[in-house]
């Protein structure tokens, strides 16, 4: 790992919830490029932690840094101001959830431009170009002018993935993304972050499906929200009996 | 903290706009005018009036007197008599006592009343509102009938007999075109409005003709 | 019924922010509604009292010289009840360096008639002796001439050493003559002092004297006297010398009319913006209850499952919000009472009488029925709804939304998605549209009367007079340079137009009327017709409705005996003495008047109007025989200040009423949108943008509906401004482009929309993402 960019250092990482401790002192870095999963058992504080390390929920106690786009210094996330942290959700992080969390009022296509339009980084007619290329390469050519009220889950799904990447994020951050989706969707949707990934997008997934952590190159399992175990696999290139049998082999070692 | 702002600020909105209704500069007193102003020394004050013709007459009248001024012809008809028809003519001066007079009539009939009645003075005065006028006093000796004269004090005169030896100072107004029959018509005016309830003496029907 | 107590509970629980909304809104209106009500019930009843107790007759003749062997003369008419004689001395005054208009008249106060005290803000106090060398005063004066307690008031009697000095002691109910609608004011003096003033006007020679002696005759009709009004008067007339030495004289009830015509106009403008305001809280509530039962569906559709019936849930929701609404309108009725008398007291500067306030018990509960039964029927149709909830489709909930086509910018983001907003949930916005539809047509016909009226009040002015002028000098006698005069007034400023004016009573048809009679009929505001000539003459709408004439009937005028016939050529305007006029040219007139007498009053229009007042001044105190005055009168400010201050109430009611309803609709739309909001916060976008964004769908919807109504005001206003004017005598009322009329209401509403709305979207800085993916992550 010494060779990777660390984009994200978090040290004894603390979060409360009123007297709950859902995050117990962790210490965790994330590297650029990497496709980053983490996994545990409900209540684990998985998700917690996605929240914590995308500036969503401030830590307790600890601190956590942040290497900014283009910059040799470290953000200290703990203590960014509302205004650092808005700039960093509209320029360097993108964001994937369970439910789409589309724009009920917008197209699908509006949905993924919207996101260009806040970022201030490309100009208006590159947003454009983007958007086009991306729902060409999402395949959402036919449901790009329909509102999401209108469209399938897995449509949905895509466009939301493609809304967090028009803006070329650093890191793409994805909450169960597969979590309310069939089979099928699952497996477009999935395919689509690995696609994204091989072409270097740096990705944190939240899971716990198998299937889905598969396609991750490190793995991180969350107990009592302490990290408590840690696998790392070779990129995913289709599907490999080996890598399937290595994670299954690593997740019966915490009863999975 | 920012809310409580807001709505402060909504509310001088408010208190400002309705304070719109009704704010404006206070002008300077000028204090008073000066007494040449109030004497009438001052040149450059008064009002816009009439000016009407130009250039200068030397008018032989028929009755033998001699006016030099400009004329406004045929500038007012007359009907004397409440319930007269017939219609004279008269020719106003153009000093500023007639042309009060004429500023003071339009186009419609006016009755006008005189309440003063000498026979053997030869006239029909009423008081007119004398504050304008006076400005063309001359001492006449023999008046000639069919003329009007302003006198000082504010009493128009109109002689409907010549009257000879009369040495009158007076702003002449104007004259009867045509003074035939004059004098009679002022008399059967007079003799048939004797029960008059006001008093008048003759009535005269006056009427702006001059443009 | 624990059942029932939960749930309503639960609702309560839910919505308490709408619910205390409403409550509010309602109370504004109630307040406004019942509290002008109130006064404008008490207002007529009060004054009448008040005259009746002060013996005013069924007509009142202002005569000059000693009433009483006149008074004697018209006692013995067999269609006379009884006839008082009030003795008086007329004469004019000055207070505070400004010189009255009109004549005062003072009268003895010695406790034979009980004349009411009050203090300047109203309150009643006993009776007081009249010491002397002091006066009391209407309050009413307080506006006209700055008048305060302790102030002189210089009253002129006579030339020789005539000049009466007494100081204010304080002020008392004038009971017809208080109102600043009326020129004339009445002074309540020592006996002693009145029999000086008497013996002063008595003895002056008659070059001197600038007083004179006088009485009020207050007639009474006998109740079984069958002549009508007008033919009683005329019997009077006909059957004694009274019309030689009348002054002037007033029925009851048009002094009445008089009395209570400012409160009339201040209810009529509060009754009629309680209209609006029940309009806007009848849309508000409206698009409140939509919204809590769209909001609590779910929680219906669930409660439906679990076995309650639709008929209990309506049951739980129409209980609840009528019952506030009703508590609205109760706590807003409390009040009014005291809000009312508030008002009266308040408006006793204008007044110049006190009203008593008396609650019209059953007309109140006869309205407050009436609204109760219209929010009831109201709150019934729009909770039916709850009936159609289908249980599953409703917890599954069903997509909706039709797609919208607008642009999106960077550089206008913020606009871009709200009017994006705005399309998608139009019908959200109908409320506010309407609302700010209704705001502006009643603030814009406020506006409208507010520039009409003017800052010195010159619409009035204008509508009460003959014809427009800065200052106006009538000579008495020969003796008066008028050629000076003219010279002062032209060192003020230079006279752009002069005129002359004469106000001659005349008879048309045989009803009493007055003369307006000009030297040049350019001036007669002609509403409809043509000027008058030496053989027409105009008439104001109250003539022509009081005579049933119209233009091209022929009437017969008469004057001093003299009777001639006219043709009425047009309608002109004349608000004075309630419309009761007639204008005439001098040519008309000199047919039934004597036109060479002191009857003109000079009329100047200055170049530099402002000067009129220093003009005045110099006049006043260095010419006699003379009467200087501007257009204006000496109520008037009190009027204005009245009309200013129900402007300034309006906006500010209207500010308040702004701010609940976007409290409530912001409210249910934020609730509504919260996730949407979360996700354009995920995306980047700051609160500051998101809050401006939701603002500005205020502000595009409310300047929409201000356009709209302020193209209806455009087209109706006028109209509806003129018919309300026509019962005070103004015949027309036309107002063109004006900042008051136009742009305010244009602005403001849209404005205060704008930043109520953003400042409660700051609850959106609170909006968390991660409680909306958590929410939603079932």
């Amino acid at each position: 790992m010494k060779n990777k960019e660390t984009i994200f250092q978090g040290t004894d990482m603390v979060k409360n919830f009123g007297e709950t401790t859902v995050l117990h002192g962790i210490n965790l870095e994330l590297y650029k490029g990497d496709f980053t999963v983490i996994m545990g058992s409900s209540g684990s504080g998985k998700s917690t932690l996605l929240y914590v390390l995308s500036g969503m929920e401030q830590l307790s106690e600890g601190k956590l840094l942040y290497r900014e786009k283009n910059s040799s210094k470290m953000l200290d996330i703990t203590h960014a101001s509302e205004k650092a942290l808005t700039r960093l959700r509209a320029e360097e992080f993108g964001f994937v959830f369970q439910r789409t969390h589309l724009v009920s009022s917008l197209t699908l296509k509006e949905n993924i431009c919207m996101a260009g339009l806040i970022c201030g980084s490309m100009s208006e007619k590159e947003v454009r170009e983007k958007t086009d290329l991306l729902i060409r390469q999402m395949c959402l050519e036919k449901a790009e002018d329909r509102l999401p009220a209108q469209v399938s889950g897995g449509e949905a799904q895509r466009a939301a993935v493609a809304r967090a990447v028009i803006t070329n994020p650093i890191i793409l951050f994805a909450d169960e993304p597969t979590g309310a989706l069939n089979k099928a969707n699952t497996e477009e949707v999935l395919n689509l972050l690995t696609a994204l990934h091989e072409e270097g997008q740096s990705v944190l997934l939240v899971t716990h499906d198998r299937e889905a952590a598969l396609r991750g190159n490190r793995i991180l399992y969350l107990e009592d929200g302490a990290i408590v175990g840690e696998l790392i696999l070779t990129p995913y290139q289709g599907k490999n009996k080996g890598r399937e049998q290595e994670l299954a082999s690593w997740l019966e070692g915490f009863c999975w | 903290m920012k809310q409580n702002k807001m709505i402060t600020l909504a509310v001088i909105v408010t208190f400002g706009i309705s304070a719109l209704t009704g704010c404006g500069s206070k002008t300077e007193n000028p204090g008073e005018p000066p007494a040449e102003v109030i004497r009438g020394e001052s040149t450059d004050l008064g009002t816009d009036s009439v000016q009407a013709g130009n250039g200068v007459d030397i008018v032989e009248l028929d009755n033998g007197n001699v006016y030099e001024g400009e004329i406004l012809s045929d500038a007012i008809s007359v009907r004397i008599g409440r319930e007269s028809r017939t219609e004279w003519n008269i020719d106003l001066y153009n000093n500023d006592a007639a042309l009060t007079m004429l500023d003071y009539l339009s186009g419609s009939a006016l009755l006008f009343p005189t309440y003063t009645y000498d026979g053997d003075g030869g006239f029909v005065a009423q008081g007119v509102r004398g504050n304008y006028t006076d400005d063309d006093q001359q001492t006449i000796a023999d008046v000639k009938c069919g003329e009007l004269y302003l006198f000082s004090g504010g009493q128009l005169r109109f002689y409907f007999k010549d009257i000879e030896g009369a040495n009158i100072t007076a702003t002449p107004i104007g004259y009867y075109t045509d003074t035939e029959g004059l004098a009679d018509a002022v008399q059967e005016a007079y003799t048939s409005n004797l029960d008059d309830t006001w008093g008048v003496s003759v009535y005269f029907w006056i009427t702006k003709t001059l443009k | 019924m624990k059942k029932y107590q939960m749930l309503m509970k639960a609702v309560w629980k839910k919505q308490k922010e709408s619910i205390c909304g409403i409550v509010l809104l309602v109370f504004v209106l109630s307040l406004c509604l019942f509290s002008s009500l109130t006064l404008y019930t008490s207002g007529k009843p009060a004054v009448e009292t008040e005259m009746d107790r002060l013996g005013f007759g069924d007509f009142t003749v202002w005569v000059h010289d000693e009433g009483e062997g006149l008074a004697e003369k018209v006692d013995c008419l067999t269609d006379v009840e009884q006839v008082t004689c009030q003795p008086l001395v007329f004469a004019g005054y000055k207070i505070n360096g400004v010189h009255s208009d009109n004549e005062g008249q003072l009268l003895v106060y010695d406790g034979s008639v009980p004349y009411r005290f009050i203090t300047g803000e109203g309150e009643d106090i006993p009776a007081p002796a009249i010491a002397q060398g002091t006066v009391y005063i209407s309050p009413a004066m307080k506006s006209s001439f700055e008048v305060e307690i302790g102030d002189t008031v210089q009253f002129e009697l006579s030339r020789k050493e005539g000049i009466i000095n007494l100081t204010v002691a304080g002020y008392f109910a004038d009971g017809f003559m208080g109102s600043s609608m009326i020129d004339m004011k009445s002074f309540l003096i020592n006996s002693e002092d009145f029999a000086a003033m008497q013996e002063i006007v008595s003895t002056a020679a008659e070059v001197d004297a600038l007083g004179r002696n006088g009485s009020m005759l207050h007639i009474f009709q006998r109740v079984d006297s069958s002549l009508s009004e007008r033919d009683f008067y005329g019997k009077i007339q006909e059957e004694t010398d009274i019309s030689l030495y009348t002054e002037f004289t007033y029925r009851k009830e048009s002094l009445l009319n008089y009395m209570v015509l400012l409160q009339n106009i201040l209810c009529g403008f509060l009754i009629a913006f309680s209209v609006v305001l029940l309009i806007v809280c009848i849309i508000v509530t409206a698009h409140s209850l939509s919204a809590v039962v769209e909001q609590d569906k779910k929680d219906m559709a669930v409660l439906r499952t679990l076995g309650m019936s639709p008929k209990m849930l309506w049951g739980v929701y129409l209980s609840l919000y009528g019952g506030v609404i009703l508590a609205g309108l109760l706590l807003g009725l409390a009040p009014c009472v005291w809000i009312a008398t508030g008002m009266a007291k308040g408006m006793v500067s204008s007044t110049g009488i006190l009203i008593t306030i008396k609650t019209p018990v059953l007309f109140i509960f006869l309205l407050l029925m009436a609204l109760v039964l219209l929010f009831t029927t109201f709150l019934i149709l729009r909770t039916r709804k709850i009936f159609t909830i289908a249980p599953m489709e409703t917890i599954r909930g069903a997509a909706g939304g039709k797609r919208v086509q607008t642009k999106f910018h960077r550089k206008f983001l913020e606009w871009d998605i709200a009017l994006r907003e705005l399309c998608f949930g139009r019908k959200n916005y109908i409320a506010v549209i309407l609302i700010a539809t209704f705001l502006t047509i009643f603030l814009a016909v406020v506006g409208r009367m507010g520039t009409w009226l003017g800052q010195h009040g010159e619409g009035l002015m204008d509508a009460f007079s003959v014809a427009e002028h800065d200052l106006g000098v009538q000579p008495f006698n020969r003796e008066v340079p008028m050629d000076e005069i003219e010279r002062v007034i032209s060192w003020y400023s230079p006279i752009r137009e002069t005129y002359e004016l004469a106000m001659e009573s005349v008879t048309v048809n045989g009803q009493e009327y007055e003369a307006n009679v000009l030297n040049d009929t350019k001036w007669f505001h002609v509403l409809s017709g043509h000027v008058c000539d030496g053989d027409s003459i105009l008439i104001t709408d109250t003539v022509a409705s009081e005579l049933g004439i119209s233009i091209g009937d022929t009437v017969r005028v008469a004057a001093n005996g003299r009777i001639e016939r006219y043709q009425v050529s047009g309608i002109y305007q004349c608000a004075n003495g309630m419309g009761n006029n007639i204008g005439m040219s001098m040519e008309g007139y000199s047919k039934i008047g004597d036109i060479t007498g002191y009857i003109w009053c000079y009329h100047y229009i200055l170049k530099n109007g402002a000067m009129r007042d220093f003009a005045m001044d110099f006049l006043q105190e260095h010419y006699r025989g003379i009467d200087v005055h501007t257009n204006s009168w000496s109520g008037l400010n009190g009027i204005v200040l009245m009309m200013h201050g129900l402007m300034v109430a309006l906006y500010l009611i209207a500010t308040v009423f702004i701010l609940v309803c976007v409290a409530l609709i912001s409210g249910k739309l934020l609730q509504a949108e919260t996730g949407n909001m979360a996700i354009y916060k995920s995306m980047g976008l700051s609160t500051g943008r998101l809050r401006l964004s939701f603002a500005l769908r205020f502000l595009i919807a409310v300047t929409a509906g201000s356009v709209v109504g302020l193209l209806l005001s455009a087209v109706f206003a006028d109209g509806l401004i003129r018919r309300m004017f026509r019962l005070l005598g103004i015949g027309d009322f036309h107002s063109g482009f004006s900042m008051l009329g136009t742009l305010l209401p244009l602005a403001a509403i849209p404005l205060l929309f704008f930043l109520f709305a953003w400042t409660f979207s700051a609850r959106l800085k609170q909006v968390s993402i991660v409680t909306l993916i958590t929410e939603n992550n079932d």
